[in-house]
């Protein structure tokens, strides 16, 4: 509710379908958090999960879904009563989504704890037709991931020195590489690695030459040896931005940039242009 | 930029204008074939083909290369594009990656090395078309059209529900100029849209969840909007139950559907002869009631259309390579996922189609995909008319599409088939009679399956898939001199050649010399605009801003693809309001 504020109304949970006239009355929605939040209020069902136990939660849901007696009283906090009466509401369903935010992949398990939840969503396949979703934020974070893709064949942390596109989260992402100490200088655009990287990562962009460029003065322009500021876009420029389900939408110009300044698109093909020269 | 080219002594296969291994000069003028005489030979760029295999730009009707899903095939296969990672000024001057989902770049540089010029975006998922568009923009070379799903579109679907097959018509018009696309593209009809309740149908009389249409009825439905509109090309179908042993019958009852629509083809530009056109018929060939008594019915599927000219086909051959599935036939790829175990992607789209990826590795050693092999090449070789066929695997479906030259090499010869016969499995001898054909394909049968017949189909033979005088200057020259090699018998040759161009020509530039791509040139975006009565695309604008409320998360006015994203529009104006 608070990271998505149109989320509810707009997509899932308030807006009348096709299929739901009726909006929230014909749907029903549960939030699992480790704290009560805005979006919880709303839920017909709310599951107060044991931090750092997300796996343990998924695994028993599977368990109760393929009738696995859980020899336990309470899994991750919640009463083993209250998760097979979830798994009988999610084989239930007509159409479910799962929504999955940061905190899965931020919190203990990691990336594991979506390899089971992508489990969870097979499994409920075989009785019902589940989908799984990631909540994700930075406006156009999606479209970055598809045009690189479709480019290099990989969605994030390509390494171009060998000449060709190659990929490797651990070696090649712009973290491991300054966590490394490996770049001498780094561009950042559109994105704010100075307020999000961990603190080894800021403290090596602290001591390399830094070009911010980014329409907000943000921790990372703070940091920065050279601060381009760009037109928005989306307001002061037109473009293409991609929704987190991966439905391309033109953003239009509302009004004009500020006399001489450029877009990134622009910018960057100064950049180009100067560095042919060289 | 060169602006006249010469070529002498090119062995040309021409079968659009008759021509079959003429030793002849071509002549290029502003993008354009021009008669040889038209060329002051002092200016122009002068080529000696010295006999050397000549034909138009090849042209794929049916490739799965741009947009949402293909991308995810490549988002969530890494391994696919570690396998093929291609360098700086390797194939040409940028690098790209990916074996079964290439890079944009790749792809682009890959089917010009082959010769294609032309290649056709098999599915988009109308509201996720701009996504196709982006990619199409970003793949050099290539001119291309996107083929927009429809045959699981709920607003369609009502239409035909109240029996208003005008305002339907009206509406596929007006989808087709949204998503500025090519095609009244079918996808397992009916089933789709059962997959957003989990389901599939399992028979052309078995109803869809709510809207209670069958997909005889869609069939005979999107038939009859079709020779309406006048569209250049027929419906593009993917009929129920691919992949099922014995679904043989359900193709041939879909053809039979479409037939009782009582439809003749009535394009206004070109000439085609099909009323609808079934993509990778292979998939849809097969008999038996389980794996265990799988077999090939590939003889009842060309017999049929030795009967019928006007059906027509594309392959879909499996090459026995590891590959990437990917379909708008959602309910498959699950089926493919509990099959398989492999790794499984999901992508429905709301009110009007669905995805779904699924990697396979089709092996010689399995029983099944050998004899999956044999049924695409035994359709080619037994179905009489090669104008009713087109090469094709629905890459990355049944392989990827750089092995065209070999499914081409296996057509042109028996005994490299013996070789591969030998290779596979048994089942093959018992399952399939591909070991007792001996038809070979002749130069000319490679010409129309690849240039003539794809161009006719698709309504665009005034322009491509030939190379008389007008049309594009897309010329494909192989190293390989036909009246030096037997393809029978030098087919390790054949397909070497096929494989990489001599040299290849583009709107007139050369943009492929020894298989390298030398030159990058922006390739044309096809679509049809159809002029449909005004009064009744009025009410179909009402009924539209009303429907797009009730069903769409976006708006109707931020639907429509700008045009913006079509760098090259090739625009084919269709005026279709006498015929209503």
């Amino acid at each position: 509710m608070h990271a998505h504020p149109r989320h509810m109304s707009r997509y899932t949970t308030f807006t009348r379908g096709y299929f739901r006239p009726k909006g929230r009355q014909d749907r029903t929605v549960i939030v699992v958090d480790p704290r009560r939040t805005a979006s919880s209020r709303v839920a017909d069902y709310f599951v107060r999960v044991s931090p750092h136990q997300d796996y343990e939660l998924i695994s028993a849901l599977r368990a109760a879904i393929h009738g696995v007696e859980i020899e336990r009283e309470e899994v991750a906090g919640v009463p083993v009563e209250r998760v097979y009466e979830l798994a009988e509401i999610l084989k239930n369903a007509s159409f479910g989504v799962l929504f999955w935010g940061m905190g899965l992949t931020m919190s203990r398990g990691r990336h594991r704890n979506i390899d089971n939840a992508i489990c969870l969503i097979r499994d409920l396949n075989e009785h019902t037709k589940w989908v799984l979703m990631m909540m994700r934020g930075h406006y156009n974070v999606t479209g970055f991931n598809e045009v690189l893709s479709w480019t290099t064949g990989y969605p994030y942390a390509v390494d171009f020195t060998r000449g060709y596109p190659r990929y490797n989260p651990g070696e090649t992402s712009t973290v491991d590489l300054l966590t490394r100490g490996e770049t001498d200088a780094m561009m950042a655009i559109a994105g704010d690695p100075g307020a999000h990287f961990p603190q080894k990562a800021v403290e090596r962009m602290a001591e390399i030459p830094l070009i911010c460029v980014d329409p907000e003065w943000t921790p990372t322009a703070e940091l920065a040896d050279v601060y381009v500021p760009t037109a928005i876009a989306g307001i002061e420029w037109e473009g293409t931005a991609y929704r987190m389900d991966a439905v391309p939408i033109r953003m239009r110009k509302i009004v004009d940039p500020p006399e001489g300044m450029l877009n990134d698109a622009e910018f960057l093909e100064l950049v180009i242009e100067k560095v042919e020269e060289m | 930029m060169t602006k006249e080219l010469l070529i002498k002594n090119a062995c040309v296969y021409d079968p659009l204008n008759g021509i079959e291994g003429e030793v002849m000069d071509l002549g290029v003028k502003d993008g354009k074939i021009v008669d040889p005489s038209e060329i002051d030979e002092s200016k122009a760029k002068v080529i000696d083909a010295e006999g050397r295999l000549t034909m138009a730009g090849a042209i794929d009707i049916h490739a799965h290369v741009a947009g949402p899903k293909v991308n995810i095939g490549r988002i969530f296969r890494p391994e696919d594009s570690r396998r093929l990672q291609v360098a700086l000024k390797k194939l040409g001057p940028r690098s790209g990656t990916g074996f079964s989902v290439p890079s944009t770049t790749l792809t682009g540089y890959m089917y010009a090395q082959m010769g294609y010029t032309t290649v056709m975006e098999a599915a988009t998922p109308p509201l996720m078309t701009r996504h196709t568009h982006e990619e199409i923009r970003d793949t050099p070379i290539l001119d291309q059209g996107a083929y927009t799903l429809m045959a699981n579109n709920w607003i369609l679907y009502e239409y035909i529900k109240e029996g208003e097959l005008e305002k339907a018509a009206a509406f596929a018009a007006w989808l087709l100029r949204a998503t500025r696309g090519y095609v009244i593209k079918m996808v397992n009809p009916g089933g789709t849209e059962a997959w957003g309740w989990g389901e599939n149908v399992h028979s052309l009389d078995d109803p869809v969840p709510y809207f209670e249409l069958t997909p005889a009825e869609i069939y005979r439905n999107y038939a009859q909007i079709n020779e309406l509109l006048g569209l250049p090309h027929s419906i593009h179908i993917h009929p129920n139950l691919l992949g099922e042993p014995g679904n043989y019958e359900i193709t041939l009852g879909s053809w039979d559907a479409v037939r009782d629509a009582g439809v003749d083809p009535d394009p206004q530009l070109g000439d085609r002869e099909q009323i609808v056109h079934n993509t990778h018929v292979q998939f849809h060939a097969y008999g038996g009631d389980s794996w265990a008594t799988f077999e090939s019915r590939a003889e009842d599927i060309a017999k049929y259309l030795n009967r019928h000219p006007e059906v027509t086909v594309d392959l879909g051959v499996v090459t026995l390579d590891e590959t990437t599935t990917m379909t708008a036939d959602g309910p498959l790829e699950w089926e493919l996922h509990e099959l398989t175990g492999f790794k499984w992607a999901n992508c429905d789209v709301e009110v009007e189609t669905g995805s779904g990826v699924v990697p396979f590795i089709y092996s010689p050693k399995n029983p099944v995909h050998s004899v999956q092999w044999a049924i695409g090449l035994e359709i080619a070789l037994l179905t009489e008319n090669p104008w009713q066929i087109v090469i094709s695997t629905d890459h990355p479906n049944g392989g990827p599409f750089h092995r065209y030259p070999r499914i081409m090499t296996w057509l042109m010869s028996e005994p490299y088939r013996q070789e591969w016969i030998e290779r596979v499995h048994d089942w093959v001898g018992q399952r399939a009679i591909l070991p007792t054909i001996d038809r070979e394909y002749t130069w000319t049968d490679l010409a129309i399956t690849t240039r003539a017949a794809p161009a006719k189909m698709l309504g665009l033979s005034d322009r491509i898939g030939h190379l008389g005088e007008g049309a594009y200057a897309h010329i494909a020259i192989y190293d390989i001199k036909p009246d030096e090699v037997d393809p029978s018998r030098d087919y390790a040759e054949v397909e070497r050649a096929l494989e990489q161009a001599w040299l290849v020509v583009k709107d007139g530039q050369i943009v492929v010399q020894e298989g390298v791509v030398v030159h990058e040139v922006t390739g044309r975006t096809y679509w049809v605009d159809v002029k449909v009565p005004e009064d009744l695309m009025e009410e179909v604008q009402r009924d539209l801003e009303t429907k797009f409320r009730r069903y769409y998360s976006v708006n109707l006015g931020n639907y429509q693809v700008q045009p913006e994203y079509l760098p090259r529009e090739e625009r084919i104006e269709i005026d279709a309001r006498d015929r209503f």
